[in-house]
């Protein structure tokens, strides 16, 4: 988390508008989602490019993250590819029995769970770029200008901040209970994990009480409202090469269509 | 009672107890506070301090007394309150407890926005203040990538975006290192040469008889004594308040009488090394 936001803040595409990264990642997301399995292994590749060369993601990083995502993805497909019947049928290309039934793989399973695969591959990469180029904040400031309730983007606004002020917390009792020798066991564990959520809730009281005092010392007025300097450089180049991109996928899907 | 404009802050005969508390925070406490002047809060952890800002800030309601700025009393209805706290401005110890926006420039802009003001000034006070206080590199960031002495900084440019005539810091200098400490002293020292009052409450006394004009002693809610550093520190009852002594004054103290005679205890290294040169 604390990577992600990191990078979100430091990468090398921090300069472009937010709208501008965010109209390529859910403008790929968008013909990910209508095209076919090579189309969507192209959008994959492409995001990926402009995730690690563009914005400079570190490529480990970027691998560990999109395999988690998938792997967890992944869990799924076993019973999309694996069907159960009384006969083998004829589209199975794999089987084996089992006591009066039959365990088998089937083309048209096998290629629903790539399609499938394909177009979650895709649309992570989307959803990774926007992640890992556009910090949560202007990415809420921006969902505030096309429309969004200003009572959503305040609360997430707040979840956010309170997300690391948690983390923090969870941090730094989970640093004092393990200089004590809190985890040495697992009765032990399980003892300061129970004592860490107590502890984790009274902190979380006092810090609301100590943050409406804070609040209220700075005029507080049932609404949190912030101004934000807009530092953002539009690039022709960039966006010269998201439309000529788009429009290269979609040839492809169309002779995907055509031919395929 | 003669109104005097140049008081910034005055509490009259104030008590105050927390709900379900039995025993009083802040008990019969008079005071003033003069424009211009540096003036110094100290006493043991409990005696008061911070509940005599949150008063002074409008945050806690006095039981009996009155508080007043300028001759004008605090009034705890929205309209005043904010007006209030426009004068008056309040850093927390604990910097979280007032950071509340997610980006640098974003928490600066907060108190400005509560004022609704015009989006161009809100712009042009977060810059100067950014500015003056050294975040400008730092405008974008979000406020979990700072460290500690960033969040000090970027609190107290909060307030000042406000522009308060009274600044009431509440432990300033806690956990910074010195490094940190000297970066935070020197924006103290800016704002008050623009002519911001302030009010510190501290433990530290080095701090204290070298920078204040005046400090206020408080014991168990009570003001206990008031006075020029000097004063205050000639006092032979302060180790029963378990307040001690800054460094160089037990050094002047330890000097031989001859070499102290005639000239009145320096509040400073440099000012020590020419009371003593041969």
């Amino acid at each position: 988390m604390n990577a992600l936001d990191t990078l979100s803040y430091t990468n090398r595409l921090r300069h472009l508008p937010p709208w501008q990264k965010l109209l390529f990642g859910a403008g790929s997301l968008l013909l990910a989602l209508g095209s076919h399995p090579p189309v969507q292994l192209a959008i994959a590749g492409w995001l990926s490019f402009w995730t690690v060369h563009y914005a400079g993601v570190p490529a480990h990083l970027y691998r560990r993250v999109l395999l988690g995502i998938m792997a967890f993805l992944a869990t799924s497909l076993p019973v999309l590819i694996l069907n159960l019947a009384d006969h083998l049928p004829a589209d199975a290309v794999w089987g084996i029995p089992l006591a009066n039934w039959q365990l088998y793989l089937s083309h048209r399973g096998l290629a629903q769970a790539s399609e499938i695969f394909c177009r979650s591959l895709a649309s992570t990469a989307c959803l990774l770029f926007i992640a890992f180029t556009i910090p949560l904040i202007e990415l809420s400031l921006l969902f505030a200008r096309l429309g969004c309730p200003a009572i959503l983007v305040e609360l997430l606004l707040l979840a956010y901040r309170f997300i690391f002020l948690l983390t923090d917390t969870v941090q730094r009792l989970l640093l004092a209970q393990t200089a004590r020798g809190g985890y040495r066991t697992r009765q032990l564990t399980l003892k300061s994990a129970s004592l860490l959520i107590r502890g984790l809730l009274q902190r979380t009281v006092e810090r609301y009480q100590q943050l409406t005092l804070g609040v209220r010392a700075r005029g507080f007025n049932h609404q949190f409202r912030f101004w934000q300097p807009q530092l953002y450089r539009y690039s022709q180049r960039h966006m010269t090469e998201i439309l000529a991109g788009w429009l290269g996928l979609l040839t492809g899907e169309l002779l995907t269509r055509i031919y395929g | 009672m003669v109104e005097r404009p140049d008081i910034l802050l005055e509490f009259d005969a104030v008590d105050y107890s927390y709900p379900l508390s039995e025993m009083p925070a802040i008990q019969n406490l008079s005071l003033q506070l003069t424009a211009g002047q540096k003036t110094a809060l100290i006493g043991q952890n409990g005696c008061g301090k911070s509940t005599l800002f949150l008063l002074a800030d409008g945050l806690c309601r006095a039981n009996r007394g009155v508080i007043k700025s300028r001759g004008l009393p605090l009034r705890h209805d929205r309209v005043a309150l904010n007006q209030w706290r426009q004068r008056v401005g309040l850093v927390f110890q604990d910097p979280e407890q007032q950071l509340v926006a997610p980006t640098v420039a974003a928490d600066v802009s907060y108190g400005l926005c509560n004022l609704e003001l015009p989006e161009a000034e809100i712009a042009q006070r977060v810059e100067q203040v950014l500015h003056q206080f050294g975040l400008s590199e730092l405008a974008m960031r979000p406020l979990h990538q700072l460290s500690l002495g960033q969040k000090k900084r970027v609190s107290l440019a909060g307030v000042m975006a406000l522009r308060p005539e009274l600044l009431l810091l509440d432990e300033p200098t806690a956990y910074l290192d010195p490094i940190q400490t000297r970066q935070f002293l020197a924006a103290l020292t800016q704002i008050e040469a623009e002519g911001t009052t302030l009010l510190i409450a501290t433990h530290d006394l080095d701090f204290v008889y070298r920078w204040a004009d005046w400090l206020l002693v408080m014991d168990q809610g009570r003001l206990l004594l008031e006075g020029t550093p000097e004063q205050v520190f000639s006092r032979p009852d302060l180790l029963e308040l378990g307040l001690g002594l800054p460094l160089l004054k037990q050094i002047w103290d330890s000097l031989p009488a001859d070499l102290r005679q005639g000239q009145s205890p320096p509040r400073t290294l440099e000012q020590l090394r020419l009371a003593i040169r041969p």
